[in-house]
């Protein structure tokens, strides 16, 4: 790892102490209230992220590609984890280096904590705001895969379904409404994938439950 | 398998028998539900300064993300946690929807509903290395999806002396104020859900924690025939524990009464 920031480097040496289980569970609990009340600051208050919180979360955010390869599986969760919680930490820039996350390995966990920081950052762009889903910050991960000329016909439908089940496990209207958009997008742009989104949908239509299962069934015309 | 529905359904009506099993087990005194939280003394000036308890979240908790606490009337059961015993309320308002854990079917219907409906985690539960996050998600998303106030279950860790496994009930209280719908959990904040903590107990019991028990080190030596160390020679302290915090309550900043508990 090349990190040449000091806070920066304690930061996720820091995060790497709380997450690694050769340290008593009690030390961790301990080390994790500590540091949970210095990121909130003197306030409770949820809604503007306090300094502390957005300057080391920034930490996670701002490394490099090649420091960002470096870290541990539980370095990634924790800062993803984290992301969702605040998503009002994330600018624009930050949307490339969330998908870059979903795509740097092909772990579901990640991909799946990744998805979530993203649904959160567009919740959190579009709040008070009626029609967000043509603008997804969701949208670079599908086109990423639409357009990766690595992958063949096969494994993208591979991806595609992996994406949709992420999307599913994860439940929210934010979730829904980005698969009501990748089904539109494959009817209108006619992927001609096999099977098809729409085909991949219905398969797992014993799974949607709630008000976005009924949307979906609806747009399904099942 | 069944479909989702049929699932939720029958958690649905399970909450409701799991709502009429608490109310009777655990009555509310003075329309308050009693509990208690044992911690580490490292904790004690952090808990002083603002009286209120902190939410346990990451992966090594039961029932996923809460508040963990006891019933007064188990007040033995959890000492393990640490030598500082919290006492405070919490309002039956609160614990409107409950999910009993300690029976086969409340186990059941919930290893039912993960594999109806979650594709990517139970995959991660099942298949890879990844299951303590994926129970973590998991079992929060239970909680949050069917708005379980709490999760009543039979202690999952064990000391012969301290904790009857069979009759002792651990609560998993929630707390999702301020999380946003995209998290998977919380952060190890402040709750206000225990009202009026205070600090009654001081537990004269060290434990060494093993993969398999709690092994306490001072009661075996102090007197008391190893023989006769269990659970069913245990005396009730649940007055002594009402009377301690009602005086607390009111010495304001004057320093605690603190009842010394041995076995």
């Amino acid at each position: 790892m090349m990190i040449t920031d000091t806070f920066v480097y304690l930061a996720i040496k820091q995060i790497e102490r709380l997450t690694d289980t050769s340290v008593s569970q009690e030390q961790r609990e301990f080390e994790s209230q500590q540091l949970e009340q210095l990121l909130r600051g003197l306030s409770d208050e949820q809604l503007d992220a306090p300094s502390s919180l957005r300057r080391f979360m920034r930490s996670y955010l701002d490394l490099s590609i090649s420091d960002f390869e470096g870290l541990t599986l539980q370095v990634h969760v924790w800062f993803l984890e984290r992301l969702s919680h605040a998503p009002q930490v994330m600018n624009e820039e930050d949307i490339e280096k969330l998908v870059w996350s979903y795509f740097f390995s092909t772990n579901m966990l990640i991909r799946y904590l990744a998805m979530n920081a993203l649904l959160a950052h567009n919740q959190n762009r579009f709040r008070g705001l009626e029609d967000s889903s043509m603008t997804s910050s969701v949208n670079p991960v599908f086109s990423g895969i639409l357009q990766d000329k690595g992958l063949s016909n096969e494994d993208k439908v591979l991806e595609l379904e992996e994406l949709i089940d992420i999307l599913l496990d994860i439940n929210s209207d934010q979730a829904y409404q980005t698969l009501e958009t990748i089904l539109i997008e494959d009817r209108r742009q006619r992927y001609g994938f096999e099977p098809s989104i729409e085909q991949i949908l219905r398969t797992r239509i014993s799974y949607l439950r709630g008000q976005g299962g009924e949307r979906l069934r609806h747009l399904l015309g099942v | 398998m069944r479909q989702p529905s049929d699932v939720e359904n029958d958690i649905e009506s399970w909450i409701v028998d799991s709502e009429k099993t608490f109310k009777t087990s655990f009555p509310p005194k003075d329309n308050k539900l009693w509990v208690l939280k044992y911690f580490s003394a490292r904790f004690l000036e952090g808990f002083l300064n603002k009286k209120r308890l902190v939410i346990s979240a990451g992966q090594e908790y039961t029932w996923g993300d809460g508040l963990y606490i006891t019933p007064l009337q188990h007040h033995y059961s959890s000492m393990i946690y640490g030598r500082i015993g919290i006492m405070g309320w919490v309002d039956p308002q609160d614990v409107q929807r409950v999910y009993d854990a300690s029976k086969r079917k409340g186990i059941q219907l919930y290893q039912e509903w993960i594999a109806t409906h979650y594709l990517v985690q139970y995959r991660l539960l099942t298949t890879t290395i990844h299951s303590a996050h994926a129970n973590r998600i998991l079992r929060n998303n239970f909680r949050r999806l069917f708005k379980i106030d709490l999760v009543f279950f039979r202690p999952d860790q064990y000391n012969r002396a301290y904790i009857a496994p069979r009759r002792d009930r651990w609560f998993a209280l929630s707390d999702w104020a301020g999380v946003h719908a995209h998290s998977t959990g919380q952060t190890p904040s402040f709750s206000d859900k225990v009202q009026k903590c205070e600090w009654i107990a001081l537990i004269e019991e060290e434990f060494e924690r093993s993969d398999l028990l709690f092994k306490d080190l001072i009661g075996p030596h102090s007197g008391q025939p190893i023989i006769f160390r269990s659970v069913f020679n245990r005396q009730d302290l649940t007055s002594q524990y009402e009377q301690t915090y009602q005086q607390n309550l009111v010495r304001g900043s004057n320093p605690p009464n603190i009842l010394r508990v041995r076995l």
